[in-house]
């Protein structure tokens, strides 16, 4: 895949003195004799919201876990924070992944304990020496920036699916990650609750400064979230730039998303 | 970055993805591999118990759940168990005219095998199934995979808790199904012969020896481990969705009902082999 000078647009993000957060390079995935990620290279930069767009199956999610360390890629090179991730140490991966926020696309909640135990779940165990009343405190603050104190006691089950996505945000933030990954944010909602989760995803960016993937077939969740857009094809990117350019190209791949969102 | 570029791929690249076959393994390729992985479970275990973090409070969470909350299930069950043992030993013993012997028999039959076997198959059926569901819809609802990425070891924090509790709440239960069966016992030998509560008692306990109890203790100690590391087996590598949920939550009880059989077994061995050398 050659990037095609020809084509560029400048882009609304200033890119100018950001550092890579993530870098991959080559990245192949298989399970069985299903190759999964093909030749897969991207970069991921200071402060930006990147969204990897495409269809459902077509390996987008398996992608993020890569980065993430759930899964292991057969081949390329997968950096974060410019630390190789394949072959890390156990140790060396816990101490990367509590600068990652993952953002479940079922939200992911633990269902035994309530909101404020499932928020305070990770900051217990990796903050160390935080009064409980620290703890409730950083709680109730992580929980009124996605705007659900009032349910700090209820249970997952008693949550909407949008209530779910925003403690599942509200979990993550709890430990300030500087990288945020979205799996499928508004994925099962309707649309008001959708463009709500999306105001959120740039609330984060603003607010927590973090960087961000997030993995969508919402070409609405792209448009509002995304910097730029890189376009997943059958486990390979095909298209890579802004919404604006990538809303123009004439290409049999991405077209059906933006004619299938025209009313 | 400077130039964010626009770019587009050969669309003619070639699909390497071919679909696979179904080849259902064998019933005994799943068995060597259930237990190649319980194996390596037991060994992370062992490895990562001393590790820190310690989940002291989770282990007491779930001390409660599996220890309280099995404990009116245990207890019923022991109750009449004790009550049928009895009263089905009673024309065996009548017809030789020993039934003054019962309660020995009663004491010894429940505290060598009746109760801890009890606990332990009321507790494969309940707690193993428990945690299989449990960390099998975990699993499928990526709870576990979240867990991970915020830091947190999820074997310490779900595996170690409930095979320590499993392994330290059996015994406890042990004692109380021998204490609940005997009481049984009682019940049918007071309505029978009217014998009082201190004789049957004290006649119960006359044949109880030392090994008896390290016997029954090894033995739950050993069932609750093995009903822990295979409810948390199972539910860990569950698949599948709801189906693999259900499918875990049915085959830890299998596992762990066969399991307590053959530890049962096992320490019977053991014990007869210990007490071979001790009074040789």
């Amino acid at each position: 895949m050659a990037d095609t000078k020809s084509n560029f647009i400048k882009p609304l993000f200033d890119y100018e003195g950001r550092s890579r957060v993530v870098e991959i390079e080559g990245l192949n995935k298989s399970f069985g004799d299903n190759h999964v990620l093909k030749n897969i290279s991207m970069e991921l930069y200071e402060g930006e919201n990147l969204v990897v767009l495409g269809r459902s199956g077509t390996g987008k999610s398996v992608l993020i876990k890569c980065i993430v360390g759930l899964l292991t890629p057969d081949s390329g090179k997968l950096e974060v924070f410019g630390q190789q991730i394949p072959g890390m140490k156990s140790y060396q991966m816990d101490a990367i992944r509590k600068k990652i926020g993952f953002s479940f696309q079922l939200s992911a909640l633990y269902d035994s304990m309530t909101v404020r135990q499932n928020i305070e779940f990770p900051l217990k165990r990796n903050v160390h020496g935080l009064t409980q009343a620290e703890i409730n405190q950083r709680v109730e603050e992580a929980l009124d920036n996605v705007g659900l104190l009032y349910a700090i006691d209820l249970m997952p089950v008693e949550l909407s699916g949008g209530m779910k996505k925003r403690v599942g945000i509200a979990r993550t933030l709890i430990l300030n990650p500087e990288i945020m990954l979205y799996d499928e944010p508004t994925s099962g909602l309707d649309p008001i609750t959708a463009g709500e989760i999306n105001e959120l995803i740039l609330q984060v960016q603003e607010q927590y400064h973090t960087s961000a993937i997030i993995i969508t077939h919402d070409i609405t969740c792209a448009r509002m979230t995304g910097n730029r857009i890189n376009f997943m094809y059958e486990g390979e990117f095909v298209l890579k730039g802004t919404f604006e350019e990538l809303s123009h190209i004439d290409d049999y791949r991405i077209k059906p998303f933006f004619e299938y969102n025209e009313f | 970055m400077q130039n964010t570029s626009l770019s587009q791929a050969n669309p003619t690249s070639e699909d390497t993805s071919k679909p696979r076959k179904a080849r259902g393994p064998k019933w005994w390729i799943d068995f060597l591999v259930d237990l190649a992985g319980i194996y390596l479970f037991v060994v992370r275990f062992f490895k990562d118990l001393f590790r820190p973090p310690y989940e002291f409070k989770e282990v007491l969470n779930q001390c409660y759940i599996i220890g309280y909350k099995t404990l009116p299930l245990i207890a019923f069950t022991a109750y009449i168990g004790g009550i049928v043992f009895t009263r089905q030993s009673r024309p065996s013993l009548e017809s030789f005219g020993a039934v003054s012997w019962l309660p020995s028999l009663v004491g010894v039959g429940i505290i060598r095998s009746l109760g801890p076997l009890i606990a332990g198959l009321i507790g494969a059926g309940k707690i193993a199934s428990n945690i299989g569901a449990e960390l099998g819809s975990m699993k499928v609802t990526e709870q576990i995979d979240a867990m991970e990425v915020s830091g947190t070891n999820p074997f310490t924090f779900l595996v170690i808790t409930r095979v320590l509790a499993c392994s330290l709440m059996l015994p406890i239960l042990v004692i109380f199904t021998d204490i609940l069966a005997l009481l049984g016992g009682f019940t049918n030998v007071y309505f029978g012969e009217g014998v009082s509560f201190s004789l049957y008692f004290s006649q119960a306990f006359s044949t109880i020896e030392m090994e008896d109890i390290f016997a029954s203790t090894l033995k739950s100690v050993l069932f609750g481990f093995s009903i822990g590391i295979i409810g948390c087996y199972k539910g860990f590598t569950s698949k599948k969705g709801t189906v693999g949920v259900g499918k875990a939550a049915n085959s830890s009880v299998v596992m762990s009902m066969f399991m307590v059989f053959v530890i049962d077994l096992f320490t019977l061995q053991i014990m007869t082999f210990i007490r071979n050398i001790l009074y040789s």
